[in-house]
């Protein structure tokens, strides 16, 4: 049982059963509002019969040209609301939007090369591994940044995977 | 007077007021004399600057002031303060430069100055003596950001744009600091003015007035507001209703955040035909689903409303039960409606049963419908039924919670636990897990402790990350409430035998060993410190949960009271800057997308951002937090009279509190944070019963404090108003009528009551150490009358060993603790009854205070540490509990033995025991040193 809506500032305030949990990062105010204000559609936070809050998800879309896609920032389950397919059910929600509203060509993500549940999921899902980025994660731990063709992309181009991973200085440069 | 031909001070003749003469009062003469021609030059010079009639350039003004805003900008007040002195040397009377030369005289801490200066800018400015431009006016923002006074910058930004009305660009600012001054009338006249002026080329201004309008009806506190009659309220939403209904004619393309503001306007003013209207404008571009769902939010005609509602549920998401709910609220007083309801479940039922993961809302739908029609034994069945399709999911007992305590008085509660049991095959069954937390809903949890650590260790595993948790971890929770039950009988606190409180924290650190990252078994170890007094630890499991930015608010409540009672000022103060660093940064960046927003015409956003920084700003949390500020600096600075002065500087630092006052919110807003705290307090899930449909509004604007702790709260900070005015040296007792004694009496009070009575080191620390260390010689005592069982044999030295410890470390710190209290009771600012320690004291009573208190802190940890290996070691020894009661040779063995490998060595109880002591002997080495 979950209810899906549009993640308002005042859910800032209840999402410590999510936040707590060590794997989810919390971001300044600027971050969250930022989102909200450009991008409020793909802002959304599950909650349960009785209000609490037991998932979120907040993404944009970016690039252009060819790399005009759809991405994931933060897509986070609370641990005792694992396993009821909440996480594949916001994967799905943002990437309807970013197929139907955005015509993107694809929709990326990072995830710490650690956590390898979190890994296995995405893969499970359609992701691959595009490359790596190096030290991304406070500059000591590699991401992968995983991809996902939309319709757009018809040859699937943005899932070839790079050979060689990618430094995160020159990534964060590039952005 | 003076006299013409006689000296002011010698009353010698002399050419002027002051004589030539020399001498002791030649000198005094000649000083006062330099002093009347300083004060000649500066009047002439403050009259020469206050003329200036032609603005200067904005490339001028780029050159000259970037030096003092370079300046200020590196916190170099000084420097800043020169620059601007330079550039009013070029350009006497500037106004622009003024402003500045007040904001790095408020940098440098001369408020009084800054005051000053601003004060006669203005009075320059109001008589045309100085032009006003947008530099100017940006300026002097500068300051009134400062002082938190965005609201007058606004009126300059307004005047500027009188001068040129078709420049929309400082009314647009003005309009945005009005808004982050919560002036929202003077905002609403103005937007309203744009809008005459502007309305052919765009709606956005009516959208602006409206929107001003509709958050000064909002953000009236909620206690006045209920006070007055409505009449007026109705009356302008009813015109909020007219001006956003012009505003959306002139837009023939609305846009989706548009829309969701619309209808909040029109949903608060009962207008709910234009409601429905503005959602089905088949221009509207936005999202089909939440078309949908905004239209069947939108009380109006109920029979669209439940189609709406039935489309969203059987054609968007079963699952979705916050339409469920709707749905029934919709249906349920209609005709017929047990047959509707009832046909939508069945084909959803059988919908999800074909499919490969069923959704839960279709069946849990089933349990609403025989809820509402009382079918109490139906309701009982279909209980049974839910818990053998999901039990194995962890929400399935909160599924059910509402559900079975509508049949709690009835019979058919311990029926369904009984068939619940059946289903269950064994512990390691998810499910059982799920049957054990609804059966401690209802005192019904018959397993003992060891059962249910039995059933821990069964599920552990090394195959789980690191970052994961073990499986079995909420047996650890389920042990705690047993060994702490909620009600208990004959005494209110659950926390009262310290020896179980003890027990449970060495349950819930064996779990925290094998999962290091459950935040649930941390909460709740940090409130079992607490209550031990054990802060140092409480402090790291704080710490190790990195708990940053908007988290800190909603949860500092857990840590913040206990550090400042036991003196940890260390943690409490990196907690106060934390607030102050997040509190810094709403008032920052919330208003600059609240600005952001309103120039992109995201109205929703826009008012969604004033609320939150609304609620953020008046919650209880900050003043607490300001008035713990203020009184850790006075404790810390202890009898010195700086302390006052520190205490003032904080309140400086914080947001929303001016220099002139404190602003004592009406309306108290709580933002503590329970949704965590669910699996430990079970009636607060309890209270809030049957699942409701979350009301928009009041989750944005928060819930209001209760009433006896927000008086307390305004009744310390109209004291520390007092204490301002104080330390600004700003009293007029002309002007109140009042002695400053008079007036002082009450910030005595406050000191008295408040720093006096919490120094930590004095009360609450030294009762817990008495506690504690009473507790574990008590152990020790019964432990010794008895006859000791022989240990097994490789366990036996090391017991030997942690008894030793523990008796010895025991016996020295009650020395060290009596020496200590004794010292305290002497010499402690405590036992000085008229209170002035506080404020004008020795300086060696600090010292000697925080010397007592930091050694209190360190004895009170090692008691705590003691008192965790003597129990430990009790218990290892203890016959009882080794063996239990009443059983036979066999049996003893058997269970001695599945204790100490099930219990203690499995779960590295031993290793933790090692940690303690050798914590411990060090702790003791060192202080013996």
């Amino acid at each position: 049982m979950s209810s899906t809506r549009r993640f308002r500032p005042c859910h800032l305030f209840r999402i410590n059963p999510v936040n707590l949990d060590t794997l989810t990062e919390t971001y300044n105010l600027n971050f969250y509002f930022q989102y909200m204000l450009r991008w409020p559609e793909f802002q959304q936070v599950v909650t349960a019969p009785d209000a609490t809050i037991m998932a979120y998800v907040i993404g944009k879309t970016e690039g252009e040209g060819n790399l005009w896609h759809g991405h994931v920032s933060a897509v986070t389950v609370a641990p005792e609301y694992r396993r009821l397919g909440l996480a594949s059910k916001l994967m799905t929600f943002t990437e309807t939007l970013s197929q139907d509203t955005y015509n993107a060509f694809f929709v990326d993500l990072f995830v710490r090369k650690s956590n390898s549940l979190a890994i296995a999921m995405y893969k499970q899902m359609g992701y691959i591994v595009y490359r790596t980025i190096l030290n991304y994660y406070g500059g000591s731990e590699d991401a992968y940044d995983m991809r996902k063709a939309l319709t757009r992309d018809q040859e699937k181009k943005s899932m070839i995977p790079l050979a060689h991973p990618v430094k995160a200085h020159d990534f964060l440069i590039s952005m | 007077m003076l006299t013409r031909g006689s000296c002011s001070v010698c009353h010698q003749a002399s050419a002027g007021p002051f004589c030539e003469s020399r001498g002791r009062h030649g000198v005094l003469c000649l000083l006062l004399r330099l002093e009347a021609m300083k004060n000649a030059k500066k009047a002439s010079k403050k009259a020469k600057a206050a003329r200036m009639t032609v603005p200067v350039s904005e490339a001028e003004s780029d050159r000259r002031l970037r030096p003092v805003l370079d300046a200020l900008y590196n916190h170099n007040s000084r420097q800043a303060l020169r620059h601007a002195q330079q550039a009013l040397q070029r350009r006497p009377g500037w106004p622009a430069a003024r402003a500045l030369r007040a904001c790095a005289l408020l940098q440098s801490g001369h408020w009084a100055a800054a005051k000053e200066e601003i004060a006669e800018v203005r009075a320059d400015l109001d008589a045309g003596r100085v032009p006003l431009d947008e530099d100017c006016a940006r300026k002097l923002h500068m300051y009134y950001l400062e002082v938190r006074r965005e609201e007058i910058a606004a009126e300059l930004y307004e005047r500027v744009w009188k001068t040129d009305q078709a420049q929309f660009q400082p009314a647009e600012i003005a309009y945005g600091l009005y808004i982050r001054g919560s002036a929202f009338t003077s905002a609403q006249k103005l937007a309203t003015k744009l809008h005459r002026i502007a309305s052919s080329q765009t709606p956005k201004y009516g959208m602006w007035a409206t929107a001003a309008l509709w958050l000064g009806l909002t953000c009236k506190s909620r206690r006045n507001r209920a006070a007055e009659t409505s009449t007026s309220d109705a009356q302008m939403l009813k015109l909020a209703s007219a001006m956003l209904s012009t505003a959306l004619d002139a837009s023939p393309t609305p846009s989706a955040e548009m829309v969701r503001f619309s209808l909040r306007v029109y949903e608060d003013g009962g207008n709910f035909d234009k409601a429905r209207e503005l959602v089905s404008n088949p221009r509207l571009v936005m999202d089909d689903t939440e078309k949908l769902q905004l239209r069947s939010e939108i009380k109006s005609v109920k029979g669209s409303r439940e189609t709406d509602l039935r489309t969203l549920i059987s054609e968007h998401d079963a699952d979705d039960w916050i339409n469920w709910m709707k749905f029934f609220n919709c249906v349920e007083k209609e005709e017929n409606w047990k047959q509707r309801v009832s046909t939508l479940v069945s084909e959803l039922r059988a919908i999800e049963l074909a499919s490969s993961r069923p959704k839960r809302g279709p069946f849990l739908a089933e349990l609403e419908l025989l809820c509402r029609l009382e079918e109490f034994e139906n309701l009982a069945e279909a209980i049974v039924q839910f818990f053998r399709r999901f039990g194995s999911k962890t929400v399935c007992a909160h599924d059910l919670r509402p559900y079975l305590t509508a049949i709690k008085k009835t019979k058919l509660l311990e029926v369904s636990f009984d068939k619940m049991s059946a289903l269950v095959s064994s512990g390691t069954d998810a499910s059982h897990l799920t049957l054990a937390w609804m059966r401690l809903w209802y005192d019904r949890l018959g397993e003992s402790e060891e059962e249910l650590f039995q059933h821990y260790t069964r599920l552990l595993t090394e195959k789980t990350d690191k970052t994961e948790r073990q499986a079995g971890d909420d047996y650890l929770l389920l042990i705690a409430h047993k060994l702490l039950p909620e009600s208990l009988e004959g005494s209110s606190n659950r926390y009262a035998d310290v020896s179980r409180v003890v027990r449970a924290i060495l349950i819930l650190e064996t779990g925290l060993s094998k999962s290091p990252f459950n935040f649930h078994i941390k909460l709740l170890l940090m409130r079992l410190y607490r209550e031990i007094g054990a802060t140092q630890r409480m402090a790291e499991l704080w710490q190790s949960l990195e708990i940053k930015d908007i988290l800190v608010p909603t949860l500092i409540h857990l840590i913040m009271q206990p550090a400042f009672d036991l003196g940890h000022h260390d943690v409490s103060l990196g907690l106060l800057e934390r607030v102050e660093r997040l509190w810094r940064e709403c008032d920052r960046e919330v208003p600059e997308c609240t600005s952001k927003a309103f120039r992109a015409g995201s109205i929703n956003a826009a008012i969604e951002f004033v609320l939150f920084r609304k609620r953020l700003e008046g919650s209880a949390e900050l003043a607490q937090c300001m008035i713990r500020e203020v009184l850790h600096n006075l404790v810390i600075a202890g009898g010195e009279g700086i302390g006052v002065q520190r205490a003032f500087d904080c309140l400086s630092q914080l947001p929303r509190f001016t220099i002139d006052t404190v602003q004592v919110p009406r309306s108290l807003i709580t933002n503590e944070d329970h949704e965590c705290w669910r699996f430990w307090e079970l009636h607060a899930g309890e209270q809030r019963g049957r699942m409701q449909i979350p009301d928009t509004l009041t989750e944005e604007r928060g819930v209001l404090c209760p009433l006896v702790e927000q008086e307390a709260i305004a009744a310390d900070l109209a004291s520390l108003e007092l204490l301002v005015r104080i330390a600004v040296k700003d009293f007029d007792s002309d002007r109140t009528g009042r002695s400053l004694e008079d007036t002082a009496s009450p910030l005595k009070r406050l000191l008295d009551s408040k720093v006096i009575s919490e120094l930590p080191e004095t009360t609450v620390l030294r009762m817990k150490v008495a506690l504690n260390l009473l507790e574990a010689h008590q152990l020790l005592q019964s432990e010794k009358s008895q006859v000791l069982q022989p240990a097994p044999q490789n366990n036996a030295l090391k017991h030997k060993k942690i008894l030793q410890t523990a008796q010895s470390a025991v016996d020295m710190l009650l020395t060290m603790s009596q020496s200590v209290t004794r010292t305290n009771g002497k010499d402690h600012p405590t036992n000085k009854t008229d209170g002035k320690s506080a404020v004008s004291g020795s300086n060696s009573a600090p010292s000697e205070a925080l010397h007592t208190a930091s050694q209190l802190r360190q004895c009170g940890r090692m008691v705590f540490d003691t008192l965790l290996v003597t129990s430990m070691a009790v218990t290892s020894f203890s016959p009882e509990l080794r063996i239990g009661k009443k059983r036979g040779k066999k049996a003893r063995a058997k269970t001695g033995a599945s204790m100490d490998s099930a219990g203690l060595n499995n779960v590295e109880c031993a290793r933790q025991v090692d940690f303690f002591v050798t914590g411990l002997e060090s702790g003791v080495r060192s202080e013996s040193q």
